[in-house]
């Protein structure tokens, strides 16, 4: 197999799984993982020389993950071992949102992606990733607001 | 106090981690209450509406076309200055999209004229600025910046301005064919027109021309409601400041 493949993928998988969590949640990112690594071995040559084949792949991943996508994602909900410090209302809120907002919120408050990288997956511009931030955080905000801790 | 971020930030490591970094430097202060910004907001908007009727209702010369002046009248609905009324005309922009108010159109579709933060890499570098921006079906197609030629474009769409010249303003907004976002004409979007808010008879028109080139006009009304004659213009902006329309 071509090491810019394998390179790719080893490069791209833990990112895509995050991804993938915040749009659909846990059930379907195995399968839609498989599909994206299934979609760029039969397609290499054109998917390494496009501009931005991280996020024509997270795309392709997306899309089979929305083909068995529920209404709204099955989120896991908050740990005991996290309350009350994190509200378990926090999960539901979040399957709430938007698949873009939720995604923005997860992925940049949650566990520290760039707008820039959010961007990359979402063909979106970093000042679009921060409006669907916005968007979701406040929403999250009015639904649940904050813990006095 | 746990802040929501830092709740979102335990259970996405908690259910997806690690955390690759540490949040976008901004992250903090986006969606939570600008109080100081909203007045700034308000501050601004009530600054533009009054420069509109100061605008409209001083004398102007204007040369070889004096029935021209007859537009710029006193408006005959008063344009309050207070920050908390709003004329009747003007709509606050529905939620989905920044504060602002609506010029034209229902809510979620038309013109609406907006505050937004700047972009910039830190809460310093931000400013508040003003931006046309145009909805369908409440979904944003694009925008620009109000003030002055437009340099940092929303979602790809470049060219709004606005200019204020001796006998009339001109504010408008350029919108491309391919919206990323939605249409509003069968073609894109090619026509976008409103109303200046408390400039009585003024209405500026944005239009698409056959040859893909981007025109504007202005149509004018006198005392008694009757059209003048519209002025039209094109290439509003090309890295300058707005000309004036160059007549008919």
């Amino acid at each position: 197999m071509d090491p810019r493949v394998t390179d790719l993928f080893r490069d791209l998988e833990p990112r895509l799984r995050q991804a993938l969590f915040a749009f659909a949640g846990p059930a379907d990112v195995d399968d839609a993982i498989g599909e994206a690594f299934a979609v760029l071995c039969t397609d290499a040559e054109r998917i390494l020389a496009m501009t931005n084949p991280r996020g024509y792949l997270y795309r392709v991943a997306r899309d089979k993950a929305r083909g068995s996508r529920r209404l709204t994602p099955d989120l896991p909900p908050v740990a005991p071992t996290l309350q009350p410090d994190v509200v378990p209302e926090l999960a539901p809120a979040l399957a709430r949102l938007s698949p873009n907002q939720r995604t923005s919120v997860f992925l940049a408050a949650g566990l520290g992606w760039s707008w820039v990288e959010i961007g990359e997956f979402l063909d979106a511009s970093p000042s679009t990733v921060r409006n669907h931030y916005r968007r979701g955080i406040e929403k999250l905000r009015a639904d649940i607001g904050e813990v006095e801790g | 106090m746990i802040t929501l971020e830092d709740q979102i930030r335990r259970y996405a490591t908690d259910v997806a981690g690690p955390a690759v970094g540490e949040p976008p430097a901004d992250l903090g202060a986006i969606g939570r209450p600008h109080h100081r910004g909203r007045w700034v907001l308000v501050a601004a908007l009530v600054v533009f509406i009054a420069g509109l009727t100061w605008v409209a209702t001083r004398p102007t010369e204007l040369g070889d076309r004096p029935s021209v002046d007859t537009v710029l009248i006193p408006p005959t609905t008063e344009v309050p200055v207070d920050a908390i009324s709003r004329p009747a005309s003007i709509q606050v922009c529905e939620d989905d999209g920044p504060v602002g108010v609506q010029l034209e159109g229902s809510a979620g579709t038309g013109l609406c004229m907006a505050a937004m933060w700047s972009e910039g890499g830190t809460a310093a570098a931000r400013e508040m600025v003003l931006m046309g921006m145009l909805y369908a079906d409440g979904k944003p197609l694009g925008g620009g910046s109000l003030q002055g030629c437009a340099s940092s474009p929303l979602n790809g769409v470049v060219g709004a301005g606005m200019s204020v010249e001796p006998d009339r303003i001109v504010i408008w907004v350029q919108v491309p064919q391919e919206a990323s976002t939605g249409r509003v004409g069968e073609d894109g979007p090619t026509m976008v027109a409103f109303e200046l808010p408390g400039v009585e008879g003024s209405r500026f028109i944005v239009a698409r021309a056959p040859d893909q080139s981007w025109a504007y006009r202005i149509r004018l009304y006198d005392a008694s409601g009757q059209p003048l004659p519209d002025v039209v213009g094109s290439d509003p902006c090309m890295g300058r400041p707005a000309t004036r329309p160059m007549g008919s």
